[in-house]
């Protein structure tokens, strides 16, 4: 490694501890590190700005306002409450069908938005039921993230890995949901089984779920028949880029522009408040750090080293690379990794001469699944516990983990059949 | 003119170690928005006011609900209530309060007082004690003292 390749790294793990440790904000950080890599002259500025995933960028953008416009309706909340009021007051058919129903929303909506509709509607029918809400809370956030493994738009490590592998929406439908799916009824089977005790409500408050008039959360009813239609057109539009040779961005920048200009709500508002601009620097700040580590060689270097411990054998790297990153993504945040790795997947492939498909399926797979281990792993989890805090249940970091990790290991063990299959051509 | 000079001197105020309850009773009895909480060497140290009551007795979720009216009513809020109003005042107070001077300008106060959205505001002399507050009411009623004030001034002087 040379000197401007230590100084990459430097500032690169420098980012990483400063926004982790709560010195700076995680934008603030990334961004002060990418411009230090660019004015430092460790990555040429036309080389800084071609780094830029422009895809992946339009494709958050385009996203958040869509999923900001179609939560203004109501219906999200609608859904959940109506979800919950058919399990009877059944606490474990609430914990499964709010389990079920984060994992859907969450594959269409980020997980952050996904929680930020269901936690308030779980815990304001869990104090009208006398029931805790823990269980469902912690369950919730699971769910968040095992359904954001299903989809291109579910997770943004899935949107980095699409933009850099090239898969399409449905490649995600095809590989990852099937798997998603089992390891969601794992999880929530085994997180049921461990709250069985708090899993109760009381007999007599449940009946007042009757009296609950969900109608009354649809609160602009133009809006959301509106925003189905438009929601239908963009999932139409998402299984079909591909065959139109449109990347997904397109389709998402297409559906906020179709959304504002029906939704008569106000740009401004809608553009400023919805769109997470700390999220999207964010993002560009860690493009253009992962161009500096390419452009010094600390990728091909860190592909060399993995490429020599997991001894070039296909299966080992595969499996290497979902127990590695979905391990590490417990403590670091799991867009950086991504951002990172997704790197070091194609220099590896390269280096053992393998097709690099399916290292990518194992890197979305850890990447996403390994976010339940702690509050660190993703930004759902902080969400959920600040939930819980308000209401006086604070969750310790112990008390994440110890289910957390269980969560991690069931997912990961689930995972690694899944690419036993997935990539059965690599290592058969 | 000096805030000072204009500032409504009465001494209402909380202490650290007063209840919610307390806060009320002012808040009702001397029709305020607020009441400053004093510490023991007579500095600001918190504000309550009836907006930070009235949070404390809802669920910390309720900002995010798009509509609450769908919860039936079975007496959560007044279920709430009863359990916040013994607590200390120093358990809702915003910490971080904004004080004026008293030697800050009429302007420069009603200025403030619009812009940052609030309604009442402690006053502090140059040592940081509390001296008094202003409130929006309060200033309007000043201003209107002082050109009532003025206008018998010139008639006096007409007559003389």
């Amino acid at each position: 490694m040379t000197l401007h390749s230590w100084a990459a790294l430097f500032i690169f793990l420098g980012t990483i501890v400063l926004s982790a440790s709560g010195k700076l904000k995680t934008a603030t950080a990334s961004l002060l590190g990418a411009s230090l890599m660019v004015a430092g002259g460790l990555l040429p500025s036309e080389e800084a700005v071609k780094a830029i995933d422009h895809n992946t960028v339009g494709l958050l953008v385009g996203m958040m306002i869509v999923v900001g416009i179609l939560s203004k309706s109501g219906l999200f909340q609608y859904l959940a409450v109506r979800a919950i009021k058919i399990t009877g007051g059944r606490p474990m058919r609430i914990f499964w069908i709010i389990s079920l129903l984060t994992a859907v929303l969450s594959a269409f909506l980020d997980n952050v938005t996904t929680v930020l509709l269901v936690t308030p509607v779980v815990m304001s029918l869990c104090e009208l039921i006398s029931m805790n809400p823990l269980p469902l809370l912690m369950m919730e956030l699971f769910a968040s993230n095992v359904g954001g493994t299903a989809t291109l738009i579910g997770d943004p490590p899935n949107m980095i890995i699409s933009s850099v592998a090239g898969f399409s929406f449905n490649d995600f439908i095809v590989v990852l949901a099937p798997w998603a799916i089992v390891t969601l009824c794992a999880a929530t089977a085994y997180v049921g089984r461990y709250y069985k005790k708090e899993l109760r409500s009381d007999p007599e408050a449940a009946l007042r779920l009757r009296e609950v008039d969900e109608l009354k959360l649809i609160i602009n009813r133009p809006l959301m028949i509106k925003s189905v239609v438009i929601m239908a057109l963009v999932l139409a539009g998402f299984t079909l880029h591909r065959l139109f040779h449109i990347e997904a961005s397109v389709v998402a920048l297409t559906a906020a522009g179709l959304l504002l200009a029906v939704s008569l709500l106000d740009e401004g508002t809608i553009i400023h408040n919805e769109v997470e601009w700390p999220t999207i620097i964010y993002f560009i700040s860690l493009f253009v750090m992962a161009g500096g580590l390419k452009a010094t060689g600390v990728i091909e270097e860190a592909s060399r080293l993995l490429t020599l411990l997991l001894a070039g054998s296909p299966l080992l790297m595969l499996l290497g690379t979902l127990w590695i990153s979905g391990l590490a993504c417990v403590f670091i945040n799991n867009i950086a990794f991504t951002a990172i790795f997704v790197h070091i997947i194609e220099s590896m492939a390269q280096a053992a001469s393998i097709p690099p498909e399916a290292l990518y399926w194992a890197l979305a797979l850890g990447a996403c699944l390994g976010g339940n281990g702690s509050y660190f792993g993703a930004a759902a989890n902080a969400v959920v516990a600040d939930f819980a805090a308000k209401e006086g249940m604070e969750i310790s970091f112990s008390a994440f983990s110890r289910i957390g990790m269980r969560v991690v290991f069931i997912s990961l063990l689930i995972s690694s059949a899944a690419l036993l299959w997935i990539g059965r051509r690599l290592w058969l | 003119m000096k805030i000072g000079d204009l500032m409504n001197k009465d001494m209402i105020v909380l202490h650290e170690d007063d209840c919610i309850e307390k806060a009320i009773e002012l808040i009702l009895r001397h029709c305020r928005t607020g009441v400053p909480v004093l510490s023991q060497d007579g500095k600001v140290s918190g504000f309550v006011s009836e907006e930070d009551i009235i949070k404390n007795c809802l669920p910390g979720y309720i900002t995010t609900l798009k509509n609450a009216a769908f919860l039936p009513d079975y007496g959560q809020f007044a279920k709430r209530f009863a359990a916040v109003r013994n607590r200390r005042v120093t358990d809702i107070m915003q910490k971080k309060v904004f004080c004026f001077k008293k030697e800050d300008s009429d302007f420069t106060v009603a200025a403030e007082m619009i812009r940052r959205h609030f309604k009442i505001c402690p006053v502090v002399d140059d040592d940081g004690y509390y001296v008094g507050c202003v409130s929006r009411a309060y200033l309007i009623r000043a201003m209107m003292l002082e050109k009532n004030r003025g206008e018998k001034k010139e008639q006096r002087l007409r007559y003389e």
